[in-house]
């Protein structure tokens, strides 16, 4: 059985892949599903971002006063946020909220027959609803990362200077020392992977729905649960690949 | 024409069509009837190739389709039109979306173009000021309309009827087989139904196929259907009540 869906899963990645290079482009519907992806998820992701820095900042702000560490408060939020928990904590948001929404979607098109409806009337499914949605994620995933990044600096910066008693220029100076290049650069790699992995577990669950309603069901749940897990074990060995590249402990 | 040789499908070992072989002629109405689960649904999907093919021919226009890619197969499914069992109209589209869907796809005609032929399709559906609607607003029987309108969009060749009076009360059920008529007759196009309901048949059909066992029973004209002795077409025909007389 998971052999089974190891092969189709493969097979669903070769034919997305083809698909992501063919005419016609749909960009109307990218447009939407960018809509959809990126602006209706900013307000979860932002909420996320600014609450994450704010108690980041505050949990080890207040263990770092006991060493006299706190003007590094700065540099433990950028750190944490940008290295991790920005990519991981936004991907698993969006992972329930959009990867859910595209299984659910193309689970119930599938049981009701829209999608061989869309075949028969010489349409791509996979082009026109699969390479769109993959598209669309992986131009939005990265974006919401940074906007949950820089939310969540500004959160730290709040509790730092209202709780810790950290002035802005020092908090602003520690946070610009500790990321380097390396840091920007995970910090994109890591929501593209992220992105493809959510949109490409979301649209095959969903294409490949069975059972009516308690499949689209099982499926969504599913695919909320393949794609955090994905997340969570594709974020370890990216942040080992990074370390073996050279970035500074 | 389609022409079917041999065909045979499988599902998880179980067989459903076993060496059918039958063709579908030019501006004629066939109708295939079976009992439920018999495969009738599956022939249409392995015409359209949304299904994949176990083994056999299927011939289309003389063209051989049955190794063609997913790709090559856009191109015939261009020629054709299918209402589905369950009409499968997009639900977060309306009514105007649905049956222009393959126009805007595959032509490049103006929005006002397409806009008069939706509008034709609609009336000829007797579904006119629908345009707006969602299909969930749309009772089972105007679905239908609505999918058969979608179908018939970009005027194909071929159109498919997937048990089109399931589930729908006696009287639209009528008016259902009464637009398949009109369609073939107004069209010209090559109509294929299938169905378990035999008043839809007698009404609709000017040839029939039985299929049992997976394999083609009966085939001849509505009046050959009547007259037939054979056993399962007697008992099909009775509606199972000739049973203790069915020998085959």
């Amino acid at each position: 059985m998971f052999l089974t869906h190891i092969y189709r899963y493969t097979k669903f990645l070769g034919t997305v892949l083809r698909s992501l290079v063919r005419r016609p482009y749909y960009l109307k519907e990218i447009i939407e599903q960018l809509y959809q992806v990126g602006y209706r998820s900013l307000s979860i992701v932002s909420l996320t971002g600014i609450f994450t820095g704010m108690v980041l900042a505050f949990q080890t702000g207040m263990e770092m006063s006991r060493f006299g560490a706190k003007g590094y408060i700065g540099s433990v939020v950028a750190l944490s946020l940008v290295r991790e928990l920005g990519p991981v904590l936004t991907a698993l948001v969006v992972a329930g909220r959009v990867g859910a929404g595209i299984t659910a979607e193309l689970g119930s098109m599938r049981v009701t027959d829209q999608i061989d409806a869309m075949r028969a009337m010489a349409i791509d499914p996979y082009k026109k609803l699969v390479s769109t949605r993959i598209i669309s994620l992986l131009i939005m995933l990265p974006v919401l990362v940074a906007v949950a990044d820089a939310l969540g600096l500004l959160g730290g910066l709040i509790i730092a200077t209202t709780n810790l008693n950290v002035g802005y220029e020092l908090y602003k100076s520690t946070v610009l020392d500790a990321l380097l290049l390396e840091d920007l650069v995970s910090g994109i790699i890591k929501p593209f992977v992220f992105a493809f992995v959510i949109g490409t577990i979301g649209c095959y669950l969903g294409m490949n729905t069975t059972g009516g309603t308690k499949g689209v069901g099982s499926s969504t749940t599913l695919s909320v649960v393949l794609s955090s897990i994905s997340i969570f074990i594709l974020d370890f060995v990216m942040t080992k690949i990074f370390f073996l590249f050279g970035r500074p402990v | 024409m389609i022409e079917i040789a041999n065909l045979s499908k499988s599902f998880n070992g179980k067989v459903v069509l076993k060496n059918l072989s039958l063709k579908f002629e030019d501006r004629k109405t066939t109708v295939v009837l079976g009992r439920s689960g018999c495969g009738k649904s599956v022939l249409l999907k392995l015409i359209l190739r949304l299904l994949s093919i176990d083994s056999g021919r299927i011939i289309i226009d003389n063209v051989d389709t049955t190794d063609f890619s997913e790709q090559q197969m856009m191109n015939v499914r261009k020629k054709m039109g299918m209402l589905f069992q369950g009409s499968a109209l997009f639900d977060s589209m309306t009514v105007y979306d649905n049956v222009a869907y393959t126009l805007h796809e595959h032509s490049n005609m103006s929005e006002e173009n397409i806009r008069k032929i939706v509008k034709e399709k609609l009336s000829f559906v007797e579904m006119e000021g629908t345009e707006t609607l969602m299909p969930a607003e749309l009772s089972g029987g105007m679905q239908k309309r609505i999918a058969l309108a979608r179908a018939m969009a970009n005027d194909p060749d071929y159109i498919f009827f997937d048990e089109p009076t399931t589930g729908i009360d006696p009287i639209t059920a009528q008016t259902i087989n009464e637009l398949i008529k009109r369609v073939q007759e107004h069209t010209g196009s090559t109509v294929v139904v299938v169905t378990h309901d035999l008043e839809s048949a007698a009404f609709v059909a000017q040839k029939i196929v039985l299929i049992k066992d997976g394999g083609k029973y009966f085939e001849g004209s509505p009046e050959e259907f009547q007259k037939s002795q054979k056993g399962f077409v007697r008992l099909f025909r009775s509606g199972g009540k000739e049973i203790e007389s069915y020998e085959d």
